[in-house]
């Protein structure tokens, strides 16, 4: 169930194009990309780009749209909005017996989450493009929820934390490249940090390397390393950990 | 060739955990040690020394622990936990005890707030030094929102700690392979203490099984013996004690009724079963005699004779029941000054909201 619940939660890891391509860059007018973990996303139009998760589309419905403002020498600027509902998903956890990842002693309010980020892409050369991000995420109706239903493990402690501390910030940056043909990598890191709460910040860094067998299928294969902290108590507040994680995608296009 | 060993090196770092989900252990091992904040004057042991036996339930007093006691809760707030543990380290100040066997113990649980209560206990008593061995230790439980656990067996103690050991206990063998990876890991706590004039003196920690039906508990009760057969034998000087889970030989042996929650079904068998787990001490034949063998061969903190009374129960699964059997215990190779072994009901308002278990104290002579 842990790992259900981070491959879950992983899955926003996408929401803001962290993934190849995940850069300020829209994806062409009409192309349709799927993966297992990764969310749909549709090129809408040439500056638009909509993304939605079918792992999550039950639990935890949600919707991404990102737009192309900016697109002038090697810069690429665009904006990323999103927005969550994680209420089904929390009360499928929050029970008795295995699978209960929260304590059915709490109550899960509705609650609502809005992820909005600025990203900035440049090509670097032919075969890299770098990209810096921030953003903030808002949330609302979270204000009865109990500090100690938290759910303290790497990926989704702090992004649940947003629906604990009504807000949170969002920084990151992207390196894309490719190694050959076939080949590419990202290398990424990402700054969550969560003021006025325990466990304030998680540094996240992922490595990948992809196979593109061809412009319809790619696997990603690579690891995500978390550095967080985390509540502790007496005698202290908070207390970091690192965590190591597999990673796997399958990817479609059309 | 350079692109294959990139792959690789990925791979091995992707294989890399820095921490396992659920932490094992071996046969034996090294004990956590802990020290005080501030050291207290270490006072001369003047002959004797005052030792205390006592299950805290992790610092979370009566408060209904879905685990026990029908209750429905699984964590508790930090302002819940330091209300408990500020009552039971004055309890402790109460008793002035030179050596403390701790049974369930937290220091890393989600269920009480990340507490060290191995060092907060330190820095709000007067003893100076403990060692810690970890019964129940994962990253997360994934069942009733327990998620991360570290609870345990503890030795505090006012003189130094010169070493600590852990020492595994059984596992239950009447549990699936899934329920089995995530559950307790009992054990016994040796910690080497250095008492002024004394050269191997030890103190030891146990806390048996209480859930198993098998016969588990019986290996937990031979293992913990033969501990202090094999001190005795070295010519060691120990004091041994917990919760031994276990009642005293001619106590009563069935519970049911007593710790039976609403929805519980017990007793419909012809043959009496099936009976609450917890709740039953005649789960195998010797299982009502357990103790006999200790008592027979060590000095016990309260005589068997006293131990079958009322006055000397230390347990109880609800605030409102008095302590309606005995289950903590204290044995020595010295001997335990006359009159000096207590059980610590307090009155009603009182030990009874603490823990669900009473402690337990005697003096035992140096000589």
């Amino acid at each position: 169930m842990k790992y259900f619940i981070i491959i879950i939660m992983s899955t926003q890891l996408f929401s803001q194009g962290e993934w190849l391509p995940g850069t300020a860059n829209t994806l062409p007018q009409g192309r349709w990309e799927y993966g297992v973990f990764q969310p749909v996303r549709w090129g809408q139009s040439e500056d638009r780009e909509i993304s939605f998760y079918k792992l999550t589309a039950l639990l935890m419905p949600g919707v991404a749209v990102k737009q192309r403002w900016v697109q002038r020498y090697d810069w690429t600027v665009s904006s990323s909005h999103s927005v969550y509902y994680p209420t089904p998903l929390l009360k499928m956890v929050t029970k008795e017996g295995i699978g209960g990842m929260i304590s059915p002693e709490f109550d899960i309010p509705n609650m609502v989450s809005l992820w909005n980020m600025v990203l900035a892409s440049k090509q670097i050369d032919q075969d890299k493009i770098f990209t810096a991000k921030a953003g903030i995420a808002i949330a609302l109706g979270g204000s009865d929820l109990a500090m100690e239903s938290t759910i303290d493990l790497p990926l989704i402690y702090h992004r649940l934390a947003v629906y604990y501390n009504s807000w949170l910030l969002r920084f990151g940056s992207d390196m894309n490249g490719r190694l050959s043909n076939k080949w590419t990598y990202l290398v990424d890191g990402d700054l969550f940090i969560i003021p006025g709460m325990k466990g304030s910040f998680a540094l996240e860094h992922k490595g990948m390397v992809t196979w593109e067998k061809s412009s319809r299928f790619h696997i990603s294969l690579g690891y995500k390393m978390v550095y967080g902290q985390y509540p502790d108590g007496y005698p202290n507040e908070n207390i970091t950990r690192t965590h190591i994680l597999p990673m796997i995608d399958f990817v479609w296009g059309r | 060739m350079h692109r294959t060993k990139q792959l690789l090196y990925l791979l091995l770092i992707t294989l890399f955990s820095c921490e396992p989900l659920v932490t094992t252990f071996e046969d034996t091992e090294d004990a956590v040690l802990y020290e005080a904040k501030t050291f207290t004057t270490i006072p001369n042991p003047d002959n004797a020394l005052i030792i205390l036996s006592w299950n805290i339930r992790f610092g979370i007093g009566r408060l209904p622990f879905f685990g026990d006691s029908c209750g429905d809760r699984t964590v508790m707030t930090e302002k819940e936990v330091l209300d408990a543990l500020e009552l039971i380290a004055a309890e402790i100040d109460a008793i002035d005890p030179d050596i403390i066997l701790f049974q369930e113990v937290d220091r890393e649980s989600k269920r009480t707030q990340y507490i060290d209560q191995v060092q907060w206990l330190l820095d709000h008593t007067d003893m100076n030094y403990a060692a810690y061995a970890s019964m129940w230790k994962a990253q997360t439980i994934p069942s009733d929102g327990i998620g991360r656990i570290d609870a345990g067996n503890v030795v505090m103690t006012r003189h130094e700690i010169e070493s600590a050991e852990r020492i595994q206990l059984p596992l239950r063998t009447d549990q699936d392979a899934l329920t089995k990876m995530f559950y307790l890991r009992r054990n016994i706590l040796k910690a080497k203490i250095a008492i002024p004039d004394q050269d191997n003196f030890y103190a030891v920690a146990v806390h048996a099984t209480a859930f198993a039906t098998d016969d588990t508990k019986q290996k937990h009760i031979d293992k913990f013996k033969d501990v202090l057969d094999e001190m005795a034998a070295a010519g060691d000087v120990f004091v041994a004690g917990g919760d031994l889970n276990s009642v005293p030989p001619g106590a009563e042996t069935d519970f049911c009724d007593e710790d039976a929650c609403e929805e519980d079904v017990f007793h419909t068998d012809s043959d009496g079963g099936p009976h609450l787990e917890g709740s039953y001490f005649e789960n195998f034949d010797t299982e009502p005699t357990l103790l006999q063998p200790l008592y027979d061969t060590y000095n016990p903190a309260i005589q068997l004779s006293a131990a079958v009374g009322v006055d000397h129960n230390t347990h109880s699964t609800s605030e409102n029941r008095f302590w309606d059997r005995k289950l903590d215990y204290i044995f020595t190779n010295k001997n335990v000054a006359s009159g000096s072994g207590t059980t610590h009901q307090g009155l009603f308002q009182e030990t009874i909201h603490l823990s669900d278990h009473a402690p337990v104290s005697c003096v035992i002579i140096l000589e």
